[in-house]
């Protein structure tokens, strides 16, 4: 079986959070697609990704203002930690600081910020290109998500045979 | 050296030069080198080289100096009658280093240098009168300038007094001056709201309308689209429709768990839908199983009736929300009144400030006690201030985790709320300065931070006549009392 990718989407506001997932339904045929409303709960959920599951976590949609941790926090731990430093990383927030996205963008290789309210095209094609990179450089066999994702850059790496970095 | 006839001059200078006249008289000289001339008339200037020395016998000379940079010429000695005028030069044999000027008519004795020698020969008393003289002179001068260091000396600390003077006028004007900004900002803060909570009134309300309309449509066109198909399939649409409508979110952990228990019951379905029928109660995946007997297309249909109920609820708690922060606002900022004292119960204007700043205290514990207490005549938006300082206060100093603690009461016909907060408390230190203007302990970039909100809200509560206390409560955390009369008409304001 090959391996499954995740889409982590973290939000505390239940009526955002199912906007979120509901917008990024398209994707859930080839990623599973996982809820968390705190930061905690989202390591939670990495660890029980990456260790019970031997999944890889292709992309982050995470909110900054949580109870608890907040989002740049949490996407820095992530990107400290070896298994998720490739996840993309995306802040989806109304509320964060310009010190807190440098942060982000600094430390935790901030893919993308999307200010609430979101468009869903605009959403769905950050995701599409996010998970595309993602895709191409980190997975053997790119072919079965050219469904989902943008073909014809899978196609293209296919064609020459290049990742998109060399690992 | 004897000093006698210094010392003489020194307390009668008349007589002196009297004597001095008389000595050069009895040569028959004196005449010679009269001297008269009116006020206002240059004697010598400074930088010239000087070829007499004056004896002034009647009227007073003033002695200028040039100011560096600028001609301006300075006065320095005022000399009176019995002075001798151009000693140094006459000494020193150098230009003058002042210019001498008549202040009023003036009688001299203008003896030029090259006849000094002559007269002491002749008279050679003169030379020790002469020598005494120039020391009296000079000694006259000396005292003088002490005088003036002394002068300038007091001068100076009553000017450092006036510029430390002005100093604090200055800090003061700029208090002032921040707290009226402040006011003006407030004032111009409350008509932007409720200009804003007016025209953001109107597309809710229309959002609410429009949706209200459009779900009793969608239900009617359903029922007319199943005539004739499937009722018992629609029927349960119709359930899952008001099911999804009227639930409330599991948190995502729930969630989570309940897809398994779905995918194991339901294993051919899509994970996107597990995720749906995980968000119903207990019991439905079978229920889904029941009608549908595992018929994909009609499990799509009946959880899309789920779906479409959410949507619904989505867009009315959301809609809900604004016009509840609109009401908020606007009672907040009291724009629908006139008046601005009014009987208010303040524990509406306490909840109004938890509404609004909701964002900054979501995550703390709430405790309020809040009892009926009796209206009291205040000024509802400016008390609103108060609370929001207080709470906002607290909840910088808490950061994300906390709990605030909000009571009222009534104590000897005074109403009283106290908020508490769980936070370090307030150092001993700061208790007692922590109402002063521009007091902050916050670093710059803070939320708020001017400095000004407790020394503003202290000016508020004063104005109903009332006190507002704090103190380190013993659980830890500080503790804001406010007492507020219930009129303040009635209670001399305390200032």
């Amino acid at each position: 079986m090959k391996t499954k990718i995740y889409i982590l989407v973290v939000e505390d506001e239940p009526e955002v959070l199912d906007s979120i997932v509901r917008d990024i339904t398209e994707f859930e045929e080839q990623f599973v697609v996982e809820m968390a409303d705190t930061a905690e709960e989202a390591e939670e959920l990495i660890d029980s990704i990456i260790t019970e599951e031997k999944g890889l976590i292709g992309l982050i949609l995470c909110d900054h203002v949580l109870p608890g941790k907040n989002g740049v926090e949490l996407l820095v731990e992530m990107q400290n930690r070896e298994e998720t430093r490739p996840t993309r990383k995306v802040l989806i927030t109304g509320q964060a600081g310009l010190e807190e996205t440098v942060k982000a963008v600094n430390e935790a290789d901030l893919k993308h910020y999307i200010a609430k309210p979101w468009e869903k095209n605009e959403l769905v094609s950050i995701t599409k290109k996010l998970l595309t990179d993602f895709v191409i450089e980190r997975v053997d066999d790119p072919l079965p998500y050219m469904k989902v994702l943008d073909s014809e850059r899978i196609a293209e790496s296919l064609r020459t045979g290049r990742k998109l970095t060399d690992r | 050296m004897k000093f006698k006839l210094g010392s003489r001059w020194l307390e009668n200078r008349d007589e002196v030069t009297k004597l001095l006249q008389r000595v050069l008289d009895e040569s028959g000289s004196s005449d010679k080198y009269l001297f008269e001339v009116g006020e206002g008339i240059t004697i010598f200037k400074e930088g010239e080289p000087l070829n007499n020395i004056y004896i002034l016998l009647e009227g007073e000379v003033q002695l200028y100096k040039k100011k560096p940079y600028n001609d301006v010429q300075f006065p320095l000695q005022h000399l009176q009658a019995g002075s001798l005028i151009g000693i140094i030069s006459f000494m020193t044999g150098l230009p003058s280093l002042t210019t001498a000027k008549t202040h009023e008519p003036c009688r001299f004795l203008r003896i030029p240098k090259k006849d000094v020698n002559h007269l002491i020969d002749l008279h050679p008393e003169l030379d020790s009168y002469l020598d005494e003289l120039i020391m009296a002179n000079l000694l006259e001068r000396y005292r003088q300038t002490i005088i003036l260091q002394m002068k300038l000396d007091s001068v100076n600390s009553k000017l450092q007094n006036e510029r430390n003077e002005l100093k604090q006028a200055y800090k003061d004007l700029q208090n002032a001056q921040k707290a009226l900004v402040h006011q003006e900002k407030m004032a111009t803060l409350g008509q932007l709201v409720a200009g804003f909570a007016h025209e953001v009134n109107n597309p809710t309300a229309a959002l609410l309308r429009s949706t209200d309309s459009l779900e009793r449509q969608l239900v009617q066109f359903m029922d007319q689209q199943s005539e004739g198909e499937d009722s018992a399939l629609t029927d349960t649409g119709k359930q899952f429709f008001k099911l999804g409508r009227e639930i409330g979110f599991p948190d995502t952990k729930t969630i989570r768990e309940r897809s398994e228990r779905v995918k194991r019951a339901l294993p051919v379905l899509k994970n996107s839908q597990i995720r749906i029928i995980a968000q119903m109660p207990e019991g439905y995946e079978e229920l889904l199983q029941k009608v549908t007997d595992g018929n994909q297309e009609e499990i799509g249909y009946l959880l899309d009736q789920f779906e479409f109920g959410k949507m619904f609820q989505n867009i009315e708690t959301a809609g809900e929300r604004i016009a509840g922060l609109v009401k908020s606002l606007k009672s907040y900022s009291r724009s629908d009144s006139e008046e601005r004292y009014e009987w208010i119960d303040i524990r509406e204007g306490i909840h109004d400030t938890l509404q609004l700043t909701s964002n900054r205290i979501k995550y703390y514990d709430l405790y309020l006690d809040l009892p009926e207490v009796p209206k009291i005549r205040a000024d509802a938006a400016g008390l609103n201030q108060v609370w929001t300082n207080i709470i906002l206060n607290a909840s910088d100093a808490m950061g994300k985790k906390g709990s605030l603690d909000i009571r009222c009461g009534v104590s000897d016909e005074r109403i009283w709320v106290s908020v508490t907060d769980s936070g370090p408390g307030i150092s001993e230190d700061y208790l007692e300065k922590i109402f002063d203007p521009k007091f902050t302990t916050k670093v710059s970039g803070a939320k708020f931070g001017l400095g000004l909100g407790l020394s503003i809200s202290l000016d508020i509560i004063k104005q109903h006549g009332g006190e507002i206390q704090v103190v380190n409560a013993d659980e830890g955390g500080a503790r804001f009392t406010v007492i507020l009369p219930v009129d303040p008409k009635l209670t001399p304001a305390s200032r």
